[in-house]
């Protein structure tokens, strides 16, 4: 009866409701909030602190599925939102709602939506909430296989911009073969063959009395990827035409990115290698909006992604104007039985990055390097530039003593050029060395313990800082954390950054209650970032699904 | 057959998008060629939020000087020196810009918190988010708004007194088309030629110690909101004049200060005419 209810819900005719009938609804709801005090020693007076002092974001998805139809709805209620999100996230609203349905094999969804053609960069919409990042589709996707192993997708519509939309309007079709599938005579050998293209392009009106801009800003990519056993490699290229904006100080070169890789997988033994060459890639529906406001693609860190506290201080925010990078991964596991190995074996994980910038040269001798109305700049498309960005390498070790006690340790070497990543300002080139031990012991059943002692040492920025953590489990329903950071090498304030958070979770519902003191600092996803401010307060996390 | 048929109709529906390509060869830019102001011409009154530590700003100041380049007297430019980047006096940074009423500005429009640099073109779309533009789409505002003609013309004389440092600024306020709004009238002064220290991400050193900070706005003689000029219906031929007294702060120097005045519909805040002139003749 509750399915039937569901169904009646979406029908608006009785031919329309055939086939939609005895679906399925789920749901999910998050609110995050925080009460937010004064602190002398963070420098929290009254005058910085939100008028508010209590601000929640929250949202709630609703998803009616069926066989081949579904429609969903986001309500969000931001009121107003936690500090160090964009103030536009202000209010409330449905900033999500679409159908899809498949009939004859063509996929139709109107309304909202993600997408990503190839690796994404030419174009990728996603959402990383925790960002605050947001650049939904709201129009019209296609999605069509017309033979085996083809597929084909088309698109077009708006970026979400905060509660509104991005002027400029996104036209993209990709397709994608995969030549196994496609040919019989292919089906049964060891080498799988994907190629693919993209074509993507924005349209926004030339209003600037000045500059004579394309109104129509077109971008190809080409790709393709091969298995064969153990092995993987795959690359693609984009190439963006003129597409002077606010992010490229309206020079008129084009774009290029080029991202490769190549990987081999075996049980207990891996490497992937990763290069990349970014010139002049930011593609934003409004030409205006610079950042990551309204982008079209998505451009990769090619950097590993950490977790622990001290390992996220100095992030990589990729330069979307011009960097090369690469990135080499190793897992290696020692067996177990060995002599190293020990009884239970231990596990190695290594990882190196960096990032330069990329040549620049003047076009002639009377214009600058990036000169706004011109051509820009010239690039040799092998040659590094004179810059370093980023540099990392770290090796993280583990090994399981006993049945209940397992350790890690993680040594990390960072190179963080604060010149021109976004994030702290100008304070050179921040080296960093960061060691972290993490204990995971089980003192009984469904009863743990977790431990983590950190440090970061640099002789840049704010100096030296500790970590500790100590957190308790009851699975599945209990935890308590408590931990500290302490920036003891800080030469003009010795801070700690206590917090206490406790969590109660049943089935698919989670409280998790904390309080204690936010660093200052940048937090990154995937190269997208966003600043955190300090703060001081109580937090309040709830979620839940259906 | 039928794959065939949809395969077919998906490339025609969506062959169109290879054809949304324009390639610009040259030249990338075009001439205004901008009317002589009139005698009462309209003027633009253009703000830039900025601060001394904010590494892109630097981009925003160069625009407003290549606008002002091209609109002539018709455009007035005010640097406000506002939020975190323009209030942070660490290392080099000693020079304090900011201004009581530039920080009420910055707080009640929210511009530094909408990232700057960022700026207001006659503070058109308040209370929208509209009203807080990118530099790169200030032509575009200043080139629709001159496209009408001034309801108001504003005159200003001011009288410097350099023996006492005292400046008196006498405004006219002449009604040109009826208005049926509440006005107000804001005077400011700002002071050019100023060399400090400025972040530009695009330099080499990062931090500039030689940079010239133009039009900055150094204090607001008439409150953060103005002065009400005393009416709610405004006709053709009305005549309003106020008169206004400070002495300067020792620091500033009088031959590089303009008075900036304008006059603003109270109730939307929306700069309807703007004028400027030097303090010393």
């Amino acid at each position: 009866m509750k399915k039937v209810l569901y169904g009646l819900l979406f029908c608006s005719g009785p031919l329309f409701c055939q086939g939609i009938q005895n679906g399925h609804l789920s749901g999910n709801f998050q609110s995050n909030s925080q009460l937010y005090y004064e602190d002398a020693d963070l420098g929290i007076t009254s005058e910085n602190l939100p008028s508010e002092k209590f601000l929640i974001n929250s949202f709630a998805n609703l998803l009616y599925t069926t066989s081949n139809f579904s429609a969903g709805m986001r309500y969000e209620a931001n009121h107003n939102v936690l500090l160090g999100f964009d103030k536009r996230y202000n209010g409330e609203g449905i900033t999500y709602r679409y159908t899809q349905f498949n009939k004859d094999g063509l996929d139709i969804t109107l309304g909202n939506f993600y997408e990503q053609f190839g690796s994404g960069m030419i174009l990728r919409a996603f959402e990383e909430r925790n960002l605050g990042y947001d650049n939904a589709f709201d129009g019209i996707r296609l999605k069509y296989s017309p033979f085996n192993g083809v597929y084909l997708k088309s698109l077009i519509g708006r970026q979400r911009l905060y509660f509104d939309k991005a002027e400029g309007i996104v036209r993209g079709f990709d397709g994608e073969i995969s030549l196994n599938e496609s040919f019989e005579s292919l089906s049964d050998i060891k080498t799988q063959v994907m190629i693919g293209g993209s074509f993507v392009s924005k349209f926004q009106k030339d209003l600037d009395p000045i500059y004579i801009l394309p109104e129509n800003v077109a971008s190809w990519a080409s790709r393709f990827s091969i298995y064969h056993g153990k092995w993987i490699m795959g690359a693609e290229y984009v190439y963006k035409y003129n597409d002077p904006s606010a992010t490229n100080n309206f020079i008129y070169k084009e774009g290029q990115a080029l991202l490769a890789n190549l990987g081999y997988s075996q049980k207990g033994f891996g490497f992937s290698l990763a290069a990349k060459r970014i010139d002049n890639m930011s593609f934003n529906s409004d030409r205006n909006l610079g950042g990551q406001e309204v982008s079209i693609n998505f451009l990769p860190a090619l950097t590993k992604q950490h977790t622990y506290a001290l390992a996220t201080i100095y992030p990589y925010g990729t330069i979307a104007n011009g960097e090369m990078g690469l990135q080499a991964d190793l897992n290696y596991k020692i067996k177990k039985g060995t002599l190293l190995g020990g009884k239970y074996g231990i596990g190695i994980l290594a990882n190196f990055s960096n990032a330069y910038s990329i040549h620049k040269a003047p076009i002639n001798e009377d214009t600058a390097i990036g000169e706004s109305g011109t051509l820009g700049y010239t690039s040799d498309f092998f040659k590094v530039g004179d810059d370093k960005y980023f540099q990392e390498y770290s090796l993280e070790i583990s090994k399981k003593i006993n049945r209940k006690l397992k350790l890690i340790g993680t040594y990390l070497n960072t190179h963080y050029n604060s010149n021109f990543i976004v994030g702290y300002g100008n304070y050179g080139m921040i080296k960093a060395g960061i060691w972290i031990l993490e204990t995971q012991y089980k003192l009984k059943p469904k009863h743990s313990i977790r431990t983590e002692l950190q440090h970061l040492k640099t002789a840049q920025h704010e100096g030296n800082w500790a970590m500790g953590l100590v957190e308790y489990t009851v699975s599945p329903h209990y935890f308590l954390a408590i931990q500290n950071l302490y920036n003891y090498g800080n030469k003009i304030n010795k801070t700690h950054y206590p917090n206490i958070s406790a969590g109660y979770t049943k089935n698919t519902t989670r409280f998790a209650l904390g309080y204690g003191k936010q660093r200052e600092g940048i937090f990154c996803v995937g190269g997208v970032c966003r600043n955190v401010p300090k703060s001081n307060g109580f937090s309040l996390s709830i979620t839940s699904s259906f | 057959m039928n794959n065939l048929k949809y395969f077919f109709a998906f490339i025609f529906t969506f062959s169109n998008i290879f054809q949304s390509c324009d390639v610009i060869e040259g030249p990338f830019t075009e001439e205004i060629i901008v009317e002589e102001c009139a005698e009462k011409c309209k003027k633009i009154l253009l703000e830039d939020y900025t601060g001394h530590k904010c590494g892109n700003c630097p981009r925003a100041a160069e625009k407003a000087e290549e606008l002002k380049e091209i609109y002539g007297d018709q455009l007035i430019p005010i640097a406000i020196h506002a939020g975190f980047f323009a209030s942070d006096f660490g290392g080099n940074f000693t020079t304090d810009f900011t201004s009581t009423a530039g920080n009420e500005w910055d707080a009640f429009f929210g511009n530094s918190a909408a990232g700057n640099p960022n700026g207001m073109v006659n503070r058109v779309g308040y209370p929208s988010s509209d009203h807080i533009t990118q530099h790169s789409q200030w032509a575009q505002k200043v080139d629709e708004l001159l496209q009408s003609d001034a309801q108001i013309y504003i005159e200003i004389e001011p009288e410097f007194n350099a023996s006492s440092n005292s400046l008196t600024i006498e405004t006219t306020t002449e009604i040109l088309e009826s208005i049926s709004a509440p006005l107000s009238l804001n005077v400011i002064l700002t002071e050019s030629h100023i060399i400090a220290y400025q972040t530009d991400y695009d330099a080499d050193p990062q931090e500039i110690a030689d940079y010239e900070h133009n039009h900055v706005m150094r204090k607001s003689l008439t409150g953060s909101w103005g002065v009400d000029l005393g009416l709610s219906d405004y006709n053709n031929g009305d005549v309003i004049s106020n008169t206004f007294s400070l002495n300067l702060n020792e620091n500033w120097l009088a031959e590089n200060m303009t008075a900036v005045a304008f006059v603003s519909n109270t109730n939307t805040y929306q700069v309807i005419q703007a004028q400027e002139t030097y303090i010393m003749e």
